[in-house]
């Protein structure tokens, strides 16, 4: 059993817990238990900014890799990149109250930031599908020992693969700053969202989409080295790493990095857990510049992207539960966010999947490319 | 028309009659109030003193809630008054968020409530003050004015120089303030300190 297998198991177990998860919330009538009137968004809002982070920053690294290699690494990252904005999708729809009338958001009410979340992750889906599209000029010199460990393993080339391989290869430095355009849009998206009250200035931060920026590249690193697929991953996400560290220790004169002193206490201490988690990350790499240890770069991931998830829990509960306004002495007691397992259980499940989303869009690729 | 209101700081007396009002005339659900009372303590002994501010949505012009909804269930009516269209809610709350004055309430799966209140069509909605638009049409007022024992509000048509509200806001306007000036917002429920 190879690793890539072992991911789409793990993808599949996520995928039960957290779809067992959801169903017992609405059968027990407990789907909006988290929901405070203080603290209107919770952890699904937390994943959408996880995921959609992700993907962005998948994109882009896929566009980059495209002026780079073509050694079908480009091709693997836009399809991770097109699962995890279906997680996010999914993430959104799950936390609205009536889901079933999602479809009023084609009202395209232009001055909602909402709309420009789902408009940013429709981008982001297609500049995927262009990456796909012209990173399947990837597959004429890719083997497929380079492409072996995603599953992409390719039997025979039909008309419609022919045809796929044309576009591909025809395709031009278009697509990739279409790719780039996208993930931006969708960085763009999220940083309004989260910059979204006037009347709030704790929320105004200029820096902000350059932090979500941030982020989503500093993830879309440490899934690169986490499923080993350029190779190259783990030496730029050392200098990523030691920025990030900088960033956070330094705070950067941002409450999105450094919570403030009248933070709730539930928030204080998670900058402290995300530097050492950095910290660690820095050391578990650096020992593998020597070693050359696969294992030491695939903890060393998982750290950066604990960190990155408590990262979006500060960057998204903290504003609420800092209560501007002199709210302190209206409300005698900071409002605390309840988590709860049954949230975040499925929070994992939208993880597991974005794993069997990749693993089905690969199979549907490698079924087209024959066909 | 631009309906507005007046709450006197110095006559109210922190009874929450008002919340009961409301509760009773819109048939809130568990935990949602669409009015409260919020109550402070100021000074020290032998000075210190209750301070009473009811809240309540502001109603106001340029409203960062009716900006954030992605629907347009949120929205102003011709007569200045926020309100939220019930069947376009799809409950994203993100017009809680926008609130600076806290005034909407998310209504979840409520197990008790007010006879009469229609909880499951209204569950995963957001909810909040609407000036009691029913009562009004009716030419009565809403229900915390006719309710406050204090006559510590005011209700009427900011555009009207004739009348209750706009003259008082003429008489008093050195005491007359708004929430979070800051925020932009151009709230139509005033404060008299």
């Amino acid at each position: 059993m190879n690793f890539l297998e072992i991911v789409l198991i793990l993808s599949a177990a996520l995928f039960v817990i957290g779809f067992i998860a959801l169903i017992r919330e609405y059968v027990a009538k407990k789907e909006f238990t988290d929901v405070m009137d203080e603290i209107p968004w919770g952890l699904y809002i937390v994943a959408y900014f996880f995921f959609g982070g992700v993907g962005g920053g998948l994109l882009v690294w896929s566009a980059i890799r495209g002026f780079m290699t073509d050694d079908g690494s480009g091709l693997v990252l836009a399809i991770l990149s097109l699962a995890f904005f279906i997680a996010a999708g999914f993430s959104l729809l799950l936390d609205l109250g009536k889901p079933s009338r999602f479809w009023r958001i084609f009202t395209i009410k232009t001055q909602s930031p909402m709309f420009w979340d789902f408009a940013g992750l429709a981008a982001g889906l297609a500049g995927t599908v262009g990456l796909i599209l012209f990173h399947c000029g990837d597959l004429v010199f890719a083997t497929n020992e380079q492409l072996g460990g995603s599953f992409l393993q390719i039997s025979g080339w039909g008309s419609m693969g022919k045809f796929l391989l044309f576009l591909g290869a025809n395709a031009n430095i278009g697509f990739i700053v279409f790719g780039i355009a996208c993930g931006m849009m969708v960085f763009a998206a999220e940083c309004w969202t989260l910059n979204l009250c006037p009347g709030k200035g704790l929320w105004n931060e200029r820096s902000l989409f350059f932090t979500l920026l941030f982020d989503g590249i500093l993830f879309a690193f440490a899934f690169d080295g986490l499923l080993r697929l350029s190779g190259s991953a783990q030496s730029i996400l050392i200098p990523f790493l030691v920025a990030a560290l900088l960033l956070h220790i330094l705070g950067y004169g941002s409450e999105h990095f450094l919570p403030k002193k009248k933070a709730s206490p539930q928030v204080k201490t998670k900058t402290i857990w995300i530097a050492a988690l950095e910290i660690i990350s820095l050391v578990l790499l650096m020992i593998n510049n020597y070693s050359g240890t696969y294992w030491l770069v695939l903890i060393a991931s998982l750290l950066v992207l604990t960190g990155g998830v408590l990262h979006k829990y500060d960057q998204v509960i903290l504003p609420q539960a800092a209560m501007s306004y002199e709210q302190w002495t209206e409300y005698k007691t900071p409002p605390i966010y309840n988590n709860q397992l049954s949230k975040a259980s499925v929070c994992f499940g939208l993880l597991g999947l974005a794993g069997i989303v990749y693993f089905v869009v690969v199979k549907i690729l490698a079924a087209l490319l024959s066909f | 028309m631009h309906y507005g209101m007046v709450i006197d700081l110095k006559r109210c007396i922190g009874c929450s009659a008002c919340t009961i009002a409301c509760k009773l005339e819109n048939r809130t659900p568990e935990n949602v109030y669409w009015t409260k009372v919020l109550k402070t303590e100021t000074g020290k002994y032998p000075a210190a003193r209750g301070i009473f501010v009811p809240r309540a949505c502001n109603h106001c012009t340029d409203a960062p809630c009716v900006r954030a909804c992605p629907t347009g269930a949120s929205h102003n009516t011709d007569k200045g008054v926020v309100i939220i269209d019930k069947e376009k809610c799809m409950g994203c709350r993100y017009c809680v968020l926008a609130c600076p004055y806290h005034a909407r309430s998310f209504e979840k799966a409520p197990t008790t409530g007010m006879p009469g209140g229609d909880y499951k069509k209204n569950q995963g909605t957001v909810s909040k003050c609407t000036f009691c638009q029913d009562r009004v049409t009716e030419g009565k007022e809403p229900a915390c004015v006719s309710t406050c024992p204090a006559e510590a509000r005011v209700f009427g048509d900011l555009d009207d120089p004739n009348s209750q509200i706009s003259r008082l806001l003429k008489l008093e306007s050195p005491r007359a303030r708004v929430l979070y000036p800051e925020a932009g917002t151009k709230p139509n429920l005033f404060y008299l300190d």
